[in-house]
């Protein structure tokens, strides 16, 4: 579902008409129009993502309370407020984005195409025809080492691609295999 | 009948002798520290010259290993003195190829040629800088033929012919004239145009801003008389005089650049590539495969739409951003005459045969938001600004009200079996997009909580030069099946109802 959009064409009618009633060429449905073929991230990638914010965070945090120590203005609590905000506004990140992030995100796999759903407020669904892959590189540092995560970068002519999160071994697995898929023609 | 095998269509050949003049130059500027450290800290002078010798015979050595050719089916530049490398680009990656022959080039009788490839948006695979015009033509024939054997033709095999006659056979190439055999001219741009093209250029408006900042902030290093002409003939006469001086300064300025760079402007349709030329002083001249075109763009500039003209421009991977004149098959023409002029350039791009569908009166106030918020933020910083200058806040809201409302009534798209149309406006133009099918490398749905609530969905498609095409905002059903449509359309995916 993108974005609470439910209008999903059935087996049999496809999203074939325009809202003006003309009749477009018929299309065949996309790797993640049916939610069976879905793929969701792991549940602890959630703790992954929240642990990253933390650290993430702690440079301006350590740059705010030094600042609110050593420079003169005044009131102080004013200087103390915005070292209050910011822990708030990312404790609450922490709290609330993750398991929104989580919701939303999933992937499909086709012979044909990579469809990647993927944000928070503001989603986004991509489809990378498998043809037109280039490169796949796959990231991974101490703490996604810890969690067993690695990052995914799909990566085309125009752009890359994202699957922050993977499981390491699914990652692997869906490495291989479209690097398989993709040993196609390419006509860039 | 079978093609010609793969072999060697060009051995290897080192570039042209005068290339040992840019090596020594480019080795200079790589030494220019340690000659300010000789020449103004005092050396003796025979340091300076030991430094000048060394970067000539740097600059010999280079070119003695410099070399290229075109041997089965791909093409092999060998460099370096200590750190050698060797350059591989398939011929089949190459995309567009680009000529280049500047005034002093022109002289000499030499060309630099540009080989850009998937993944070289804003640079080039591989840079040829001097080549004379016969073993131009030689490589772009072994190239545009895919590497197949070639037969090298001699042009000192006529013992017969004087010296001169051989000198001037070295330095022809066929790229500058428009041979006869096969081809089809599709375009010439006329004076006329030219200058039309010139005058509305965005670079008027940028050479205007130099020209101001020059004249009111560094007016010390302006030219002497036109300093005094400014000061004693001009300024005198007011403000507005001196606004105006500028304006046609700028204007004339943009005119005669505008002249160098689209001068005779030729797009020729090739066999299976386009052919464009152009140039006063400096020639260019580029070469596109028309299996790589993957989009044709439509840009409508905020004069040129008033006028009635737009420029006509291919997506092509290896050709991005920063190449503008290299994506450009043709700079100016009547809105009207594009679709012909794309047909016959073309033809393989299918022209929308119904009119692009506009987007319901519904979405029209989503459009107003962001030129709005921007007209906002502009409006408060204005009122920051001393005296009168602070009336110029009047202005932000009303042009993010007209610009709104034109992206809305604008934007527009339709999709066939053979591609997929775009059209949307920017800030001052408006492109229209025409996708070949599979053109696309990427594409993209957005929405948002609210958008989805309010059935709305943004629609983006991403080419392999690193632009893209979308509409911002769209019914979201329509959306879907632009997202559908794209990937139906590329070459392997199978096509079929499903019942």
């Amino acid at each position: 579902m993108l974005g609470g959009v439910t209008r999903r064409p059935q087996t049999g009618q496809l999203p074939g008409v325009q809202s003006d009633g003309s009749v477009q060429p018929s299309v065949v449905p996309l790797a993640g129009d049916l939610p069976t073929e879905r793929h969701r991230l792991p549940t602890r990638v959630t703790r992954y993502w929240r642990w990253r914010m933390f650290y993430a965070s702690l440079p301006p945090l350590v740059l705010l309370v030094s600042g609110a120590i050593v420079l003169p203005w005044e009131p102080w609590w004013i200087r103390w407020s915005v070292v209050g905000v910011f822990v708030a506004v990312i404790a609450a990140c922490m709290i609330i984005l993750p398991p929104i992030r989580y919701r939303v995100f999933w992937y499909a796999i086709s012979s044909t195409e990579i469809d990647i759903q993927s944000g928070i407020i503001f989603i986004k669904r991509s489809l990378v025809p498998m043809h037109r892959v280039q490169t796949l590189r796959s990231e991974r540092g101490p703490m996604a080492d810890h969690y067993r995560m690695t990052t995914l970068k799909i990566r085309t002519a125009a752009g890359s691609v994202s699957l922050n999160g993977l499981d390491r071994a699914e990652a692997d697995e869906l490495c291989e295999r479209i690097g398989r898929m993709t040993n196609l023609a390419d006509d860039v | 009948m079978s093609e010609p095998p793969l072999g060697v269509a060009i051995p290897d050949t080192r570039l042209h002798p005068i290339y040992l003049i840019l090596g020594t130059a480019k080795t200079l500027r790589q030494a220019i520290p340690l000659l300010v450290v000789t020449i103004f800290g005092g050396a003796p002078w025979w340091v300076s010259v030991a430094l000048f010798a060394l970067a000539m015979a740097i600059a010999i050595a280079q070119w003695y290993v410099k070399k290229y050719s075109v041997v089965g089916g791909v093409l092999l530049l060998r460099t370096g003195l200590l750190d050698q490398s060797v350059r591989v680009v398939p011929i089949t990656r190459i995309t567009a190829l680009a000529a280049f022959q500047s005034l002093a080039q022109r002289l000499i009788g030499v060309w630099e040629l540009n080989v850009q490839s998937p993944g070289d948006r804003n640079g080039s695979a591989l840079t040829f800088p001097c080549l004379s015009g016969r073993r131009l033509d030689e490589l772009r024939s072994a190239l545009e033929s895919g590497g197949r054997t070639t037969v090298l033709s001699n042009p000192a095999s006529g013992s017969d012919s004087s010296t001169v006659q051989r000198y001037l056979a070295w330095r022809r190439t066929s790229v500058a004239s428009a041979p006869t055999h096969g081809l089809q001219v599709i375009a010439v741009l006329t004076t006329a145009e030219m200058l039309i093209a010139a005058a509305t250029n965005s670079s008027i408006s940028l050479i205007l801003l130099a020209v101001l900042a020059i004249w009111f902030r560094f007016s010390e290093y302006v030219p002497i008389h036109a300093s005094e002409f400014m000061k004693e003939i001009v300024e005198p006469q007011g403000v507005v005089v001196v606004l105006l001086t500028l304006v046609a300064v700028a204007i004339v300025a943009g005119l005669v650049l505008g002249a160098l760079r689209l001068n005779r402007f030729t797009l020729i349709r090739d066999g299976d590539v386009l052919r464009t030329s152009r140039g006063l002083l400096g020639k260019h001249a580029a070469t596109i495969s028309v299996r790589r075109v993957q989009a044709v763009r439509i840009v409508e500039g905020f004069w040129r739409m008033l006028l009635g003209y737009c420029s006509v421009q291919v997506e092509v991977a290896g050709v991005g951003r920063m190449n503008a004149n290299q994506r450009m098959i043709f700079p100016l023409v009547r809105t009207d005459r594009a679709e012909s002029l794309i047909r016959r350039a073309l033809p393989e791009v299918s022209w929308p045969s119904q009119p692009l569908q506009v987007l319901p009166a519904r979405l029209h106030r989503r459009y107003l938001t962001l030129p709005l918020e921007y007209a906002v933020g502009s409006t408060l910083l204005m009122l920051l600004l001393p005296g009168w200058w602070q009336l110029l806040a009047i202005l932000p809201l009303p042009l993010g009200y007209v610009l709104g409302v034109a992206r809305a009534r604008e934007a527009g798209w339709r999709i066939d079996d053979q591609s997929i149309v775009l059209r949307w406006r920017r800030l001052l133009d408006r492109n229209t997009v025409i996708v070949r099918r599979g053109g696309s490398q990427l594409t993209e749905l957005s929405s948002s909580p609210s958008k989805a609530k309010a059935g709305v969905a943004g629609f983006k498609m991403r080419f392999s030069s690193g632009r893209g095409a979308g509409i911002r905002y769209m019914v979201d059903s329509d959306a879907l099946l632009l997202l559908h449509a794209a990937v139906a359309l590329h070459p392997v995916r199978p096509q079929r109802i499903k019942s």
